[in-house]
């Protein structure tokens, strides 16, 4: 009788050609499976999806929570779970390892995967609605909460103060500062892609949305940088 | 027969069982692999549905290539080949047609 050929498990992993001597990585663990998509290693999907799957699906029905979707079909949601898999696989090259896990890293991707679905899959809009009223403004809420936020702060923190007359001289407006920060902030979260999350709240192409950012952010460096008075803003995020 | 739950315990009761082990989120292995097919045949795959099963077998493992091909007793580069979609069913090795039609025997 021909000998088997044994199908090779997780269970005995053999130890890479550079190991020391101590216990190899399990192979299984995120930052080996992301190395592994960042190398283009497409069979490392099924690696996150089988031992990681789990994760990204409660990420996703946190999304789908905030979105107003309280329930959702099974298929539908292994539609998404696998969506977000492949869209973490695509940015898994921006990953690094001792920070946040991939799927809290890219929540803002992931977002975007179900927030396309609960477009599709909405409730038919209102005919009275004006769709083009509102792509083109951003939502009022929004606005306010930020706008408030910094109205607060520019009174409380010096520094805050200081960020609202480097704008004025640097003829940053209003909308474009909260832009800015508002890009800072989404990056900050791990959103890999600040520009495509945003875009749709501005009504413009994530391209333009990036020019925007990048325009005034080098305003501001050129007054910061031109005036002593502003020195202290030399380190600041939105300028730094 | 038991007394009816009151709330607190039904939804504590609840709660337990979204934690349990058994209300993980279970890989769907055809949609997967139909997912990833699509995309091997968008790249130009012209085996996509072979090539994205023998990624998934190796997938579920966490092997890399070289060492899933060792395992498996077969030559890395027809491995990759096959990987890439690049050959058909008549010319897999016999162990990689046994490991895609293991694959996707009793998996939803």
């Amino acid at each position: 009788m021909a000998p088997t050929t044994p199908v090779p498990t997780t269970s005995d992993p053999a130890p890479g050609p550079d190991a020391p001597g101590g216990p190899p990585p399990d192979p299984t663990a995120v930052e080996v499976v992301m190395a592994r998509l960042a190398a283009g290693d497409t069979a490392a999907v099924f690696t996150l999806a089988e031992h990681h799957g789990s994760r990204i699906a409660g990420v996703v029905r946190r999304h789908l929570r905030h979105c107003g979707v309280d329930r959702i079909a099974p298929e539908d949601l292994d539609g998404l779970v696998i969506d977000s898999c492949l869209a973490l696989a695509d940015v898994a090259g921006a990953w690094r390892h001792g920070g946040a896990l991939p799927w809290w890293w890219a929540s803002g991707r992931i977002l975007g995967v179900v927030a396309e679905w609960v477009g599709v899959h909405a409730d038919a809009l209102d005919d009275r609605f004006d769709l083009e009223e509102a792509r083109t403004a951003p939502a009022p809420t929004d606005d306010e909460d930020i706008a408030a936020t910094f109205a607060r702060l520019v009174d409380e923190v010096p520094i805050v103060g200081l960020v609202a007359e480097a704008c004025r001289v640097a003829r940053v407006e209003e909308a474009a500062l909260f832009c800015l920060l508002e890009y800072r902030i989404q990056k900050d979260q791990g959103d890999p892609s600040p520009a495509h999350t945003l875009a749709p709240r501005y009504g413009v192409t994530p391209e333009a949305l990036r020019q925007r950012v990048s325009r005034n952010t080098r305003r501001l460096r050129r007054v910061v940088a031109a005036e002593p008075r502003f020195a202290p803003l030399a380190d600041f995020v939105l300028v730094a | 027969m038991p007394a009816p739950l009151t709330d607190d315990a039904a939804s504590a009761r609840a709660a337990a069982r979204r934690r349990h082990p058994s209300a993980r989120w279970l890989v769907p292995v055809r949609t997967l692999c139909a997912r990833v097919s699509e995309r091997l045949r968008a790249g130009g795959a012209e085996h996509a549905d072979i090539a994205a099963a023998l990624l998934h077998a190796r997938g579920v493992t966490g092997l890399d290539l070289e060492t899933f091909a060792a395992r498996a007793g077969v030559d890395v580069e027809a491995l990759a080949r096959a990987e890439g979609g690049d050959v058909a069913w008549p010319d897999l090795p016999p162990v990689l047609r046994m490991l895609v039609r293991g694959d996707v025997r009793g998996r939803p």
